[in-house]
């Protein structure tokens, strides 16, 4: 089975600058110092498979920032003109510009993303005006906005390889405006593409959300076979409206019990399955994927997962800082070391060096080095 | 002052040794501190005990010498396969580009000719995923930054192993230690001992290396020839004249650029 992306070329995102990920497989490990840039190869990837879809760029930006902090509508613009290259030479009086390039190899259909942000001010149209006044009745009417413009070119191939040529596609933000796509982006050149960063598991709206999707799936006999590796107690699971929508787990021992009363390690585990039963021929992005699980059960949850991602041609990647994240991952499926490779990265500028599975494991195994 | 990095796999303990000693002469020491080692070679260090999941099995972890101009790992490995399996784990955890120079330092064993070990060893190296410009004759030295190169004892043309050449060099420094082991050795009655008792006697190089034994024995009781071959006289004076000496030492300061 052709895995979506096998080779990855992000040639400008953030501060990500000519890297090269040959090589790529069905579990991909990211390891490296902080501020490496494994977090932004994961928000560059979640762009690449929704190109087209102004939504995953908005919120990309916007993953980074805390669960429930107050933020203003040039902030969230500005997110928007983070993920594009910054240089100390941009005037902060200038309109800024700048853009993000990425190719790719493998069975998607889009090899070439070209996205150009270009920062803009001026006065926009009337409905926009209308919805910027509904929203913030206190503003001044005749003040210049600051907004954006979005152009998006990608390059597909269909199945067959033939080419389909540039597909472009144009939008415009505007500070404090609401920004909505009418169509929906389910087109041949989007893969499904979901990120647990590590505090999904934190925001029940999220759980709530991929609850309902797995069960309207009907996925959710696989998914309880994943908790109960943590808890084999549990039952299953319910939304409940009591005082306000909440995500219920059937417990042996405490009966109904609301999902916040359990452990991180629960609640992430159960995130992450939740999430895998929605993103089948998709890529599925976990920013450090040892958060809250026990190093106890890191074996089991990982050879599920690996399982999982087999089984539903999903592709993953993951960064982490844990070795025994790492070792966990190798010994999930020692006889598959084909499906696993992690890139090192170093200083930002320098390539990510390659480690193949069969080469992790003996890095691991046989000398004991530290391959983060 | 940037130090030049080296790195050499050799195939034991009595190699690193040797090689150590051959380092002395250079003013370069070993490094027993990890405070005191250049960070270059700290990605070498393993983090994770027991390694391979074996309780008894010796951590894999290089011997460093430096000097003033001088950084040098020497790493002990076993078997073809896996001499070019640590050239590989190491080039690919390190910042290889920054090596000024690596190579191998093997014994040809008694069975075998220099140039029919090195030509498995570069079999060997063909068939791994390191691309690397290869030497075409042992103890020649190819490129310049890296420089590689491969040196089979005892001298790039005759079969044998280290133990040739610590012999020759117990001639020269301990006549009569040398002459008192052979009679030992050429005393022992093989008729009173059980086959498996003589296994490891009765291999090619069995005898030779009994008597290197029996000579580090009295110098080092119930130590570890390493031991001898780092504390002792077996390289002193004029034990570092002999051509076979002369031919490694030659090699490793063209490899090394040792002044």
């Amino acid at each position: 089975m052709q895995i979506h992306l096998e080779s990855l070329s992000i040639d400008s995102f953030r501060g990500l600058k000519n890297l090269e990920l040959d090589g790529l497989s069905r579990v991909n490990l990211f390891v490296g110092p902080n501020n490496s840039g494994k977090t932004s190869v994961l928000e560059a990837i979640s762009t690449y498979c929704r190109p087209l879809d102004p939504l995953e760029w908005l919120n990309t930006s916007r993953r980074r920032e805390a669960i429930g902090g107050e933020i203003t509508p040039i902030a969230r613009l500005n997110a928007l003109r983070w993920l594009f290259p910054q240089t100390r030479e941009q005037h902060p009086n200038d309109l800024y510009h700048g853009q993000v390039q990425m190719q790719a190899k493998g069975g998607f259909a889009v090899k070439s993303v070209l996205a150009k942000y270009q920062e803009i001010r001026g006065i926009p149209d009337e409905d926009t005006l209308k919805r910027i006044q509904q929203r913030m009745p206190s503003r001044e009417p005749d003040l210049t906005y600051q907004g954006a413009e979005l152009q998006i070119n990608i390059n597909a191939e269909q199945k067959d390889l033939s080419p389909v040529g540039n597909i472009q596609a144009n939008f415009v933000f505007w500070e404090s405006a609401p920004f909505f796509d009418r169509q929906r982006r389910s087109d041949p050149y989007s893969l499904s593409v979901r990120t647990i960063t590590p505090v999904s598991h934190r925001t029940e709206r999220s759980q709530i959300d991929r609850f309902s999707e797995a069960t309207l799936n009907r996925d959710m006999e696989n998914i309880l076979d994943l908790i109960r590796l943590f808890d084999p107690d549990i039952l299953g699971m319910q939304i409940l409206g009591v005082g306000g929508i909440s995500l219920f787990v059937d417990h042996k021992k405490t009966g109904l019990t609301p999902l916040s009363a359990f452990g991180d390690g629960v609640r992430r585990v159960i995130m992450i399955a939740l999430t895998l039963s929605n993103i089948k021929e998709g890529v599925l992005l976990i920013d450090e994927i040892e958060t809250a699980i026990h190093i106890s059960v890191l074996n089991d949850v990982y050879r599920w997962l690996f399982d999982a991602c087999k089984k539903n041609n999903i592709q993953l990647f993951a960064t982490t800082h844990s070795l025994e994240a790492v070792d966990a991952l190798i010994k999930a499926h020692p006889a598959a070391y084909d499906d696993l490779v992690a890139y090192r990265f170093g200083q930002p500028g320098e390539s990510a060096k390659r480690y193949g599975g069969e080469l992790l494991n003996r890095l691991r195994s046989e000398r004991g080095l530290d391959v983060r | 002052m940037v130090k030049r990095i080296s790195y050499l796999i050799v195939e034991g303990p009595q190699d690193i040794a040797f090689v150590a000693r051959i380092l002395k002469t250079f003013a370069i020491k070993v490094v027993n501190k990890k405070s005191s080692l250049d960070p270059f070679w700290n990605n070498l260090i393993p983090k994770t005990f027991p390694v391979d999941d074996d309780l008894l099995k010796r951590v894999p972890i290089p011997a460093f010498f430096e000097s003033d101009a001088h950084s040098i790992a020497i790493h002990a490995a076993q078997g073809l396969p896996r001499l070019v399996k640590t050239l590989e784990e190491t080039r690919a955890i390190l910042d290889f580009e920054k090596i000024s120079s690596y190579g191998f330092l093997l014994d040809a064993d008694d069975t075998q000719t220099p140039v029919q070990r090195f030509n498995n060893l570069l079999s060997e190296l063909q068939k791994s995923p390191i691309n690397i410009p290869l030497s075409a004759n042992p103890g020649e030295i190819v490129g310049s930054a890296p420089s590689f190169g491969v040196f089979i004892l005892p001298d790039n043309q005759n079969p044998g192993t280290l133990e040739d050449i610590l012999l020759q060099a117990a001639q020269v420094n301990y006549s009569q230690l040398f002459m008192a082991a052979g009679t030992f050795i050429q005393s022992v009655d093989k008729n009173q001992l059980v086959p498996k008792d003589i296994v490891e006697f009765n291999k090619p190089s069995g005898d030779k290396k009994a008597r290197v034994s029996s000579i580090s024995s009295i110098l080092k009781p119930g130590r570890a020839i390493q031991n001898s071959i780092q504390d002792n006289r077996w390289l002193d004076g004029e034990a570092m004249n002999l051509p076979v000496m002369q031919s490694v030492s030659v090699f490793l300061q063209q490899l090394l650029d040792l002044k």
